[in-house]
């Protein structure tokens, strides 16, 4: 995985496998994952959302809680919004009795909490321990400025400049459709499959259907995205518990194998081409030539689709079309729950909403719950390979610049 | 321009005390020059690979040498790479407000607030050119003093 591509920007060689014997690192297997209900919830104390969700994950298990070894709990704006920069993780585990093990925090911008599931990950495939815990928390609904764009963290001078995250994306929307005639209807296509899916998710913060006409005729918040297809935030949590392969059906006869973990920051180029995100692209990279799993293989995914514009652009980047190629993608129902890639059975960010540093640990349960078949009325059929995908966070750059993190987890049957 | 420039500058007034407190400042220090008649923006060049930064840079990321980067003032023209228009802003800014990136003759594809929020009159690949302008208003009422792109007609 440390392996780096010559050239970043040529199409990466799904040939060259680095597979996991050589790394010298051991399988490792999700045996336990919960999350609790997305929403806004200004009522509740950020704890809460962790304490549920690790009790969940623990119980998911059938696993005592005094073996677990060490936890990472990832979030993003705790610091800022709740005082609480660091001691999620130890306050979480505190009310539930675990105690004494390794905690730390894990932030990381939108993929915090892949970002600390990864960390679980290197823990038990490294050796070093069997079983690990990764949690992901955020409770946003107790911002300032609510109803107005959030601002991202890390980005002080964009920031006062007129920055925001929406920015971003709608800035690439214009450049993707000016590049490759990508179309508003197509993008409005992304939250209307999401938005359906999402009916049989009991999690996901919106459980109702939108209409074409519903997306594209919302209010404009930045153009050309709008209302329906902008995330909306959230507040919540998820976990899930890690061992190594060799123990894991003492706990569960039915253990999902972690099949890659792959990390990247942002990808330095001169006058970036705006339509495509080379931090995705490389981190799919090293997680296809870390699992010996291609795109093609991927039954099931749950990708960042911050904005409506992003998930067709993620399709790209990981793989899935060709380049360009994303918008006509969703239109053939490609990535429908019946589709030849299922992505975003979930209802994805669109529908769930997105308390940061708890998606992608979401996207970790929903992909645990589809191979092993237990996610109702959502279901994907039989399917084998599942993908997660998180990348947020920008580099205080005024010259074009990247997402600044980055996450592909693969896991398989 | 120069009747701008003047607007800006004397944005000074005495508080009940008869202090003088400075009711503009610049967005941040050494992006631009000002005040000045004919601001551009401050960029850098390595002296080694030619390749140029916006904003100055402490070291040259592709060469890793010491004292490699000269100052260089930025091409005032530019054309438009892309861009959207917020209908809703975050706190401080009063929407609408177009945002965009604009490629410089030099290389660079640089991050800038447009002056324009009617999409019928932005279009990629125009002609844009920099203005140095009030770009918002703090809570107490203080000028943040920004670069902006307009087009050129």
């Amino acid at each position: 995985m440390g392996k780096k591509s010559s050239d970043i920007n040529s199409n990466p060689s799904y040939k060259d496998v680095e597979c996991l014997e050589e790394s010298g690192m051991r399988e490792v297997s999700v045996i336990g994952v919960g999350m609790t209900p997305f929403g806004k919830f200004p009522e509740r104390n950020v704890l809460e959302f962790g304490v549920e969700a690790c009790f969940k994950a623990i119980k998911d298990a059938n696993m005592d809680p005094k073996f677990i070894q060490v936890a990472y709990a990832g979030h993003a704006r705790t610091g800022q919004l709740q005082g609480r920069e660091c001691g999620i993780g130890q306050s979480v585990l505190w009310e539930l009795g675990i105690t004494g093990i390794p905690i730390s925090s894990v932030g990381n911008f939108c993929s915090s909490g892949s970002t600390a599931f990864r960390e679980a990950w290197i823990a038990v495939a490294s050796g070093m321990y069997d079983v690990a815990l990764a949690m992901g928390v955020e409770q946003l609904s107790v911002r300032l400025g609510k109803g107005r764009p959030l601002t991202s963290d890390g980005i002080e001078l964009l920031t006062s400049l007129g920055f925001v995250p929406a920015t971003f994306f709608a800035n690439l929307a214009v450049r993707h459709m000016y590049e490759y005639g990508t179309t508003k209807e197509q993008m409005a296509l992304v939250a209307v499959k999401n938005r359906k899916n999402a009916c049989f998710n009991p999690y996901a913060q919106y459980q109702e259907e939108v209409t074409m006409e519903e997306v594209l005729g919302s209010p404009m918040i930045v153009y050309p995205l709008t209302l329906f297809s902008c995330c909306p935030t959230g507040d919540g949590g998820a976990a899930a518990v890690l061992c190594s392969k060799e123990i894991a059906k003492r706990f569960r006869s039915d253990p999902i194998d972690v099949a890659a973990c792959a990390l990247s920051s942002g990808v330095y180029q001169k006058k970036k081409d705006y339509t495509t995100l080379f931090v995705t692209k490389e981190a799919a990279r090293q997680a296809y030539e870390f699992s010996g799993i291609s795109p093609e293989d991927v039954d099931v995914a749950e990708v960042h689709d911050c904005f409506s514009i992003s998930e067709l652009v993620h399709y790209e980047d990981l793989g899935f079309c060709k380049k360009g190629e994303g918008g006509r993608m969703i239109e053939t129902g490609a990535t429908n729950i019946d589709g030849k890639v299922a992505v975003n059975p979930s209802g994805g960010l669109l529908s769930k909403g997105h308390p940061l540093g708890a998606t992608g640990m979401a996207q970790v349960a929903e992909i645990v719950w589809q191979l092993r078949g237990e996610a109702k009325g959502r279901q994907v059929e039989n399917p084998n390979v599942g993908l997660t995908h998180c990348a947020g966070g920008f580099q205080e750059s005024l010259e074009l610049a990247e997402v600044s993190s980055c996450t592909v987890l693969l896991f398989k049957k | 321009m120069e009747n701008g420039i003047k607007k800006v500058l004397e944005i000074t007034v005495s508080d009940n005390r008869g202090k003088i407190e400075k009711r503009s400042r610049v967005v941040r220090e050494g992006l631009f020059d000002w005040p000045s008649e004919n601001p551009s923006l401050v960029g850098a060049r390595c002296k080694k690979c030619k390749e140029v930064f916006f904003p100055k840079r402490f070291i040259c990321p592709i060469c890793f040498q010491e004292d490699t980067l000269e100052e260089i003032h930025l091409s005032r023209k530019g054309k438009l790479y892309t861009f959207c228009i917020l209908e809703r802003g975050p706190m401080g800014f009063d929407p609408p407000y177009a945002v965009g990136y604009i490629d410089l003759p030099e290389g660079v594809r640089i991050y800038s607030i447009l002056t324009e929020a009617d999409m019928k009159k932005l279009e990629i690949g125009m002609e844009m050119e920099l203005v140095i302008e009030s770009i918002r208003k703090t809570s107490d009422g203080e000028e943040i003093i920004g670069y902006k792109f307009k087009p050129v007609l």
